[in-house]
């Protein structure tokens, strides 16, 4: 399938000179800025990753590239599935979306059944060596599912819609919210708000739902359906002063543990200070003293590494990205592509606030990946999928 | 607002135009936080702590100093020996390193193991597993590296005896610091590069000279900083923190290695003869004597200083390198051992037996009792209250004087003595304090610790009216009578009585008769150099302890002073002296050398022969024969050594301490034909 198949729609037909029908190549469309970023995040990840891994690989006997040469491959097939992504019209996607959404499902059901624990969460399945992480993907799938709901009734989303759109997401966020996996049971309700307001749900229906859910998130917090170290989780930045020891140490190892990684997560990015500590010469770093640093913690290693000249650098990827993510939605030849864009943008969007800022400490602490930078596989290919989505949606903006 | 099924996205340009807003501070907060943190936080004290918790800071022991004898011999040396260390990690990772390990030692995997568990040692520092091992061994780990992935051979100091046992009781053992001692010696500070002094595996001197000079002998640890991930895994050193062990400074002490040697010589020697000797016992006779134990001091009365100081029976300091055997050290707290831990010639008093009489004999003269020509009729026993005391061996010697008194150990002229003492300044006054005898005994530092520069010794016991009502109103069952009897003075007068000295008390009280009058603090050490030097030409002398003056004693008049110089001299010289035979009689060359001397058979306690025995009285085999002493000065008229020598349940002072001492003196004096070196007559110290 080339990308020069199609013909792109021609500026405009008037004046008195005829013209022969222009026929731009799609790839001419494809916005180089995008890729771009998500390229540099992902060369930023492999290096940070292999920062975070060296030393423990090395300690343990094994080859201290291993875990980069992981994450260096996965974001090459990355790369590749963006391209493939980008190559079928994101229509077809949308009509193939029960498909996709169902699929999606049937994987989560499925770890129930044969998944793995990690932290607390019951979130892998094993496919061969590798394990994927089905909450992953279903990001992507609800995206393509919500946009092919509300793209078919053009600003009108009815109540019986919005209904419509709670079950369908309400379903991956209970299974995903039921393996613990509490950050990415988020994203999904943050991706259903950003494309409910862009479909034009009506603002009383929007502060209904807010309104839902902020007594909603009372109740779970009052009710005792979290359990404690969930709570613990999302409290403790509230109450740690950087740099402080744990506080309820004896109440739960959990807890402990999470308010120790938190602590060492806001020293580690205190200690880079102005311009970091240099390229693999952060101590905090290299001695592994943040928990789960090459995944959920990756930000800190950036930070100490290249302190606020390159924390903030890294940031600015992040706003290309996501700016140049707004701007393809708004250049949508039709709403469909809006919303793609626009889940795509509320997924990123959520994934990088929360991430940095439980890093920082201004957000709770709830398992979610940095895209791009984290390690793990699942999350490298959906980030790059969704870039997919976005950059099929913007080289088709004329079509 | 109505519906219509045409109508555009309602004000999506808008919505759009929120998103991006929302989008702007959401990165606004995430860049206003990360100031925070970086631009504000990054200085703050909590956060810098926290941030250098990867540092490790190891301490490297540093090598003891070293312990010469007065003339620069060395007593306690370092030897580097090669260790074979493993670190831990390689041994976690490589199964099959122990068994190769094993292998090249000659070691079991089992004992490998156990070495590499042993929680003694740090986790961060490779693990001894082989020390003192050879040359081969050490090559054949350099050569194999391949094959034993952290294994290195590392040069370590251990203590090192040139004379095994010699003088173990004054150097004192090394072992590791016990978790009581730690408590108390972790906040010793060897400054503010170092940090504290002791670690809870650093080694530290228990006994003796190691112990009492252990702020001079230990160094100064080394440090280095190592960088540990949150794991415990060294991952390298802080490059510049390396800051070498500075070794401990060398001690000099007062103790002659020759004259040790043969005071140790003769304790073994007289002990053997003892045994084999039927034991001139005061109540029991026809038994060899049971001798377990001796001890001898050999002091210069002209300053104090400490020549010979010997215990037996001894221990090894060996035994103690690189921690004791749970079996070597039952056996040294074996009752069955005599306990060789114990240094009798500071740690224990005994009974003193006749050697007390210079106490008595100098008390007698101050206070005017009687003149030294006095005549006084020995008829063998003496008799006050009612109460009847017999002379030792019950020979009634007649007519003495305070000479003859003396030389001849007439009991029944000291017991008159302390009937005298008792009448004129006790009765009637219990409580008064001390009378002349006490106080003559405490001005030649009886009864009170000497203040020997060495750890544990015992102060002895000079009994008054206190102690007794003291005892009386502790213990009213075993001491029923709380008052200061006729009969305690009288016993005190012959060093009978609850007179307790240590054989160390005991020749610095005749080193103060000897010099005139002057009480010394007894001291061993002589100086402090720094370390590596020895007595060697241009060592830097870093202290010196100087003679330490705690008293005078009042000597009596010339003529009261000559009598008793006299009659100690008799002791040796006079036919009718107790230690004739151990000098006169052996051929000791006494015109030359003369020793004034002092035996003292001790009673220990009382034999019991009938069935039922009364309070106080001991059957045999329980009962304790007499405890043998002696007690010397010689060149009496310049006296340059005090020897005394005291021989536990070894009969009478004439028959064992007395020729052990003499046999001090032929080494002292240079006297000895075995001594091949042509020392000259008296010369030497």
């Amino acid at each position: 399938m080339a990308l020069t198949a199609l013909p792109s729609a021609s500026a405009g037909t008037g004046g008195a000179v005829a013209r022969r029908p222009v026929v731009t190549p799609l790839w001419r469309h494809v916005d180089v800025l995008v890729v771009a970023a998500a390229a540099a995040l992902s060369a930023t990840g492999v290096v940070m990753v292999y920062a975070t891994t060296k030393n423990p690989l090395a300690v343990a006997g094994l080859n201290p590239q291993a875990t980069m040469r992981k994450e260096a491959l996965f974001a090459v097939i990355g790369f590749g599935a963006m391209c493939l992504v980008a190559l079928v019209d994101y229509h077809k996607y949308l009509s193939w979306a029960p498909v996709l959404y169902a699929g999606s499902i049937l994987m989560l059901l499925a770890t129930f059944a044969v998944g793995h624990q990690t932290l607390g969460a019951q979130s892998w399945i094993q496919v061969g060596s590798y394990q994927v992480e089905p909450s992953e993907v279903v990001k992507v799938t609800l995206v393509l599912s919500l946009a092919a709901l509300l793209a078919g009734r053009k600003g009108q989303v009815s109540g019986r819609m919005l209904f419509l759109v709670l079950g369908l997401s309400v379903v991956p966020f209970l299974l995903i919210y039921k393996q613990d996996a509490l950050g990415s049971a988020l994203v999904l309700a943050v991706v259903m708000v950003g494309m409910l307001l862009l479909a034009g749900t009506r603002g009383r229906h929007m502060v209904a739902l807010v309104l839902v859910a902020a007594v909603g998130i009372g109740a779970v917090l009052q009710l005792g359906v979290l359990k404690q170290y969930q709570k613990d989780r999302l409290t403790t930045f509230l109450t740690a002063p950087p740099g402080v020891a744990p506080v309820n140490s004896q109440a739960d190892p959990y807890a402990a543990t999470i308010e120790y990684n938190l602590d060492q997560a806001k020293a580690t990015i205190a200690d880079g200070g102005l311009t970091g500590k240099g390229l693999f010469r952060g101590p905090q770093t290299n001695l592994s003293y943040v928990p789960n640093q090459s995944t959920d913690f990756i930000f800190t290693a950036v930070a100490e590494q290249f302190g606020f000249v390159g924390s903030s650098l890294l940031l600015a990827l992040f706003a290309l990205l996501i700016w140049r993510t707004w701007r393809a939605a708004m250049l949508s030849r039709d709403l469909a592509g809006t919303l793609v864009c626009i889940g795509v943008l509320s997924m990123l969007m959520f994934q990088v606030f929360e991430n940095v800022g439980m890093t920082m400490g201004i957000m709770p602490v709830a398992g979610i990946t940095l895209p791009f930078l984290s390690y793990g596989g699942s999350s490298m290919l959906v980030d790059w999928v969704a870039v997919g989505l976005v950059v099929n949606v913007g080289m088709r903006r004329y079509s | 607002m109505s519906n219509t099924s045409t109508a555009e996205p309602p004000s999506t340009k808008l919505r759009a135009t929120a998103v991006l807003v929302v989008v702007v501070c959401l990165f606004a907060a995430l860049l206003g936080r990360l100031w925070y943190l970086q631009g504000i936080e990054a200085q703050s004290l909590s956060v810098q702590q926290l941030a250098g918790q990867g540092i490790l800071k190891v301490f490297l022991p540093a090598p003891r100093g070293e312990i010469f004898d007065r003339n620069g011999r060395l007593l306690v040396g370092n030897r580097i020996e090669q260790v074979v260390t493993v670190e831990r990690d390689s041994v976690v990772s490589d199964p099959g390193l122990v068994g190769r390990l094993a292998a090249l030692l000659g070691m079991s995997p089992a004992q490998v193991e156990s070495a590499v568990n042993n929680l003694q040692y740090s986790p961060y520092q490779p693990v001894p597993v082989a020390e003192g091992v050879s040359n081969a061994v050490a090559l054949a780990v350099k050569e194999n590296q391949a094959l034993l992935p952290g294994v290195s051979v590392q040069a370590e100091p251990v203590p090192y005896y040139p004379y095994g046992s010699l003088a173990a009781n004054i150097l004192g053992y090394v072992s590791q610091v016990t978790a009581s001692e730690y408590a108390q010696l972790k906040n010793v500070s060897c400054g503010p590069a170092v940090g504290p002094c002791y670690q809870p595996n650093s080694q530290v001197g228990q006994a003796g000279v190691e112990n009492a000079f252990e702020q001079y002998l230990r160094g100064t640890p080394g440090v280095e900083e190592l960088q540990v991930d949150s794991q415990g895994h060294v991952l390298g050193v802080v490059p510049g923190s390396y800051r070498p062990p500075v070794p401990g400074d060398d001690v000099i002490l007062s103790i002659d290695l020759k004259d040790q040697q043969a005071a140790e010589a003769a304790l073994a020697d007289w002990l053997a003869k003892a045994r084999a000797m039927v034991c001139p016992d005061t109540a029991l006779q026809g038994y060899h004597c049971r001798a377990p134990a001796a001890s001898m001091v050999v002091e210069d009365p002209r300053n104090g200083q400490v020549l010979a100081l010997a215990t037996n029976p001894d221990y090894n300091p060996v035994d103690f390198i690189g921690g004791i055997s749970e079996a070597k050290w039952q056996a040294y707290n074996n009752p069955a051992n005599n306990y060789p831990l114990i240094d009798r010639a500071i740690s224990t008093g005994y009974a003193p037996g006749s050697t007390w009489k210079l106490v008595t004999a100098t008390a007698m003269l101050r206070y005017g009792l009687r003149s030294p020509y006095t005549i006084y009729d020995d008829t063998g026993t003496y008799t006050i209250g009612g109460q009847v005391f017999h002379d030792n061996d019950n020979v009634a010697l007649g007519p003495v004087d305070l000479q003859q008194a003396l030389a001849e150990s007439s009991d029944t002229y000291f017991y008159s003595l302390g009937g005298q003492f008792y009448l004129q300044y006790d009765y009637g006054h219990h409580l008064n304090g001390p009378d002349p005898l006490q106080q003559v005994a405490a001005q030649y530092g009886l009864g009170d610790y000497s203040g020997i520069d060495l750890p544990g010794e015992a102060p002895g016991l000079v009994p008054t009216a206190q102690v007794v009502a003291k005892e009386h109103a502790q213990y009213p069952k075993a001491y029923p009578d709380g008052v200061w009897e006729p009969g305690f003075e009288v016993q005190e007068a012959i060093g009978q009585g609850q007179d307790l000295v240590t054989p160390l008390q005991l020749a610095n009280a005749y080193a103060t008769f000897a010099n005139g009058g002057t009480l010394y603090v007894p001291q061993i050490a002589l100086e402090v150099t720094s370390p590596g030097t020895g007595l060697a030409p241009g060592a830097k002398v870093l202290k010196r302890f100087g003679p330490q003056v705690k008293g005078h004693v009042p000597m009596p008049s010339a003529s009261g002073r000559s009598a008793m110089l006299q009659g100690f001299l008799g002791v040796t010289s006079s036919p009718q002296g107790t230690a004739y035979g151990a000098f006169a009689g052996a051929g000791f060359p006494l015109s030359r050398y003369p020793v004034a001397g002092k035996t003292g058979p001790a009673q220990v306690e009382n034999l019991c022969t009938t069935a039922k025995c009364p309070p106080g009285y001991v059957p045999w085999p329980m009962y304790k024969q007499d405890t043998s002493v002696f007690t010397s000065f010689a060149p009496a008229y310049h006296p340059r050594f005090v020897v005394d020598a005291i021989f536990e349940q070894a009969g009478y002072g004439a028959s064992v301490a007395a020729p052990a001492v003499e046999q001090e003196y032929l080494t002292l004096f240079g006297l000895n034909h075995q001594a091949s070196s042509p020392a000259s007559p008296g010369g030497g110290h």
